[in-house]
């Protein structure tokens, strides 16, 4: 059976044991008819992996299997890279643990590849439509991709093995945008990302407290690494300099009312992020006063972004906001 | 066993759901009475309109409503066990303890599915609480337990919920050493 694997799924997971445990029911409902795997490399306790893995039906029909990275070293691009190349499979789809597919999504993702041979393949990624009342929280954390992004995130995407090897894999030195540094490598050599949008991925909807978001993105100001590595990724950023739109207006905001008392016209600055603020939950006198309500603490989430960023930039000598 | 000098197990039945649970935990208590067991309704006053709508538009589910005051009952009383029925109910209940040391059960009525696991904002997060700190975990049939094992990754103990059975289960527990 071995040989006959046309598809390896990769799955990094840490700490989410409960999303781990809704991917495995979901992928144990995937349609596609050829023989498939699933490989696993997690963070997770043996008494963990025995509830959770072990006993699941994938793992009772050979379709999955695991390997343990001792929690202090993992990283997802580390637990990826250890995936992979152990993969059976000459496609490789990337999915991520908080994610929950389609049954017809893996079947998408290798129709899609084998009208395009030897392309990276990107699926849709929407926010789990389970868990919509969530985004009533002032701070979510989801993912929407409409394929083909511009970041080529892991929670949706297939490689072919072979392209995976000759760039051998994901750069274990990115905290963070290891996924986007290993499609600009790909995009580098020529290699197209097809879309794939009937593969559909629902990303999990978390709402987190101010300090949890604030802590949770901390992660992203090693984004400068990635900015560092490949300069070409300017292109994709706001004025080649911010990391989108919230960034900047969200810099003109902070530089507005530091300077407002000096010269009250800067205070015009932060226009353009209030506005965008109020319009955050659409319009509507309910919406906008519940955005009111909430731009305070979407400032200090979008600030402490910045910060980070700054933060970063001074670590890898590069300048992104 | 309770043996005849010792007062009864004080157990209290936390009914926060607003559903056809009440009425059975009513008739499940005076059951119990007749078990030998001390059982006690906690029942936190009704929500208001207001707050359960509040609630619901902020995307919380509304049992939350009532953790403030299920918290402060169970902190104010001296229970030997605590019965949960919902996730939020049995985090309250494991929260609780640490001012009042007491054994929590968690049970799942209705067999859970990926539609109502993480629908609102704190069930999740519940639910973990509940399933990682709960003293047992019963279901009432062996459907509810697949699904628990299933979608939980727990394995329940299946215990029919009637006065006897759950008082075994109460006893049990009860001879066991409080962590």
């Amino acid at each position: 059976m071995a040989e006959r694997v046309s598809v390896s799924v990769v799955v990094a997971s840490h700490a989410r044991k409960l999303r781990l445990l809704w991917l495995l029911n979901a992928l144990e409902e995937q349609t596609l008819a050829e023989p498939w795997e699933l490989i696993l490399v997690h963070t997770y306790r043996p008494e963990i992996i025995e509830d959770v893995v072990s006993s699941h039906p994938l793992a009772r029909r050979g379709v999955l299997r695991q390997t343990a990275v001792d929690a202090s070293s993992g990283s997802p691009a580390l637990q990826r890279n250890l995936g992979w190349r152990q993969a059976l499979g000459e496609l490789i789809a990337f999915v991520d643990d908080d994610c929950r597919p389609e049954p017809v999504w893996l079947e998408r993702l290798v129709e899609t590849e084998r009208r395009h041979p030897g392309a990276i393949v990107q699926g849709t990624t929407s926010p789990d439509p389970l868990e919509m009342a969530i985004t009533r929280a002032p701070h979510v954390r989801t993912m929407t991709i409409q394929p083909v992004g511009p970041y080529a995130q892991t929670c949706n995407i297939l490689y072919p093995r072979e392209l995976l090897h000759r760039l051998d894999g994901f750069d274990e030195r990115a905290i963070a945008g290891e996924d986007v540094g290993l499609s600009l490598r790909a995009r580098a050599t020529g290699r197209a990302i097809e879309a794939a949008p009937d593969a559909v991925v629902y990303h999990a909807v978390e709402s987190h407290t101010l300090p949890g978001i604030v802590k949770l993105n901390l992660k992203w100001r090693h984004l400068a690494y990635l900015v560092k590595r490949h300069p070409e990724f300017r292109e994709q950023l706001e004025l080649r300099l911010f990391w989108d739109r919230d960034h900047l207006y969200t810099c003109g905001a902070l530089l507005g009312l530091a300077g407002a008392r000096r010269h009250p016209l800067l205070a015009s600055l932060a226009i353009p992020h209030f506005v965008r603020s109020l319009g955050r939950r659409g319009t509507g006198l309910a919406n906008r006063t519940v955005s009111a309500f909430e731009a305070p603490g979407q400032l200090v989430r979008q600030a402490a972004e910045v910060l980070g960023l700054a933060a970063g930039s001074i670590r890898h000598q590069t300048f992104v906001l | 066993m309770t043996s005849s000098n010792q007062p009864p197990l004080r157990v209290a039945l936390l009914r926060t759901e607003p559903c056809g649970a009440a009425d059975t935990l009513t008739v499940l208590a005076q059951e119990l009475r007749a078990a030998g067991i001390d059982p006690v309704l906690l029942d936190p006053p009704s929500r208001s309109r207001k707050l359960t709508a509040l609630l619901r538009r902020r995307g919380f589910v509304e049992s939350v409503g009532s953790a403030p005051t299920s918290l402060a009952l169970l902190v104010a009383n001296r229970f030997d066990v605590v019965h949960a029925f919902t996730p939020v109910d049995a985090a309250v209940a494991c929260a609780a303890r640490r001012v009042r040391p007491h054994r929590v059960v968690f049970s799942c009525l209705e067999a859970p599915d990926r539609s109502c696991i993480a629908h609102r904002r704190l069930v999740l997060q519940a639910l973990s609480r509940a399933l990682e700190h709960s003293d047992t975990l019963l279901a009432p049939n062996e459907l509810v337990a697949a699904a628990m094992r299933r979608w939980l990754g727990v394995e329940a103990a299946v215990v029919c919920h009637t006065a006897t059975s759950l008082a075994q289960v109460y006893q049990s527990l009860e001879v066991a050493e409080l962590p």
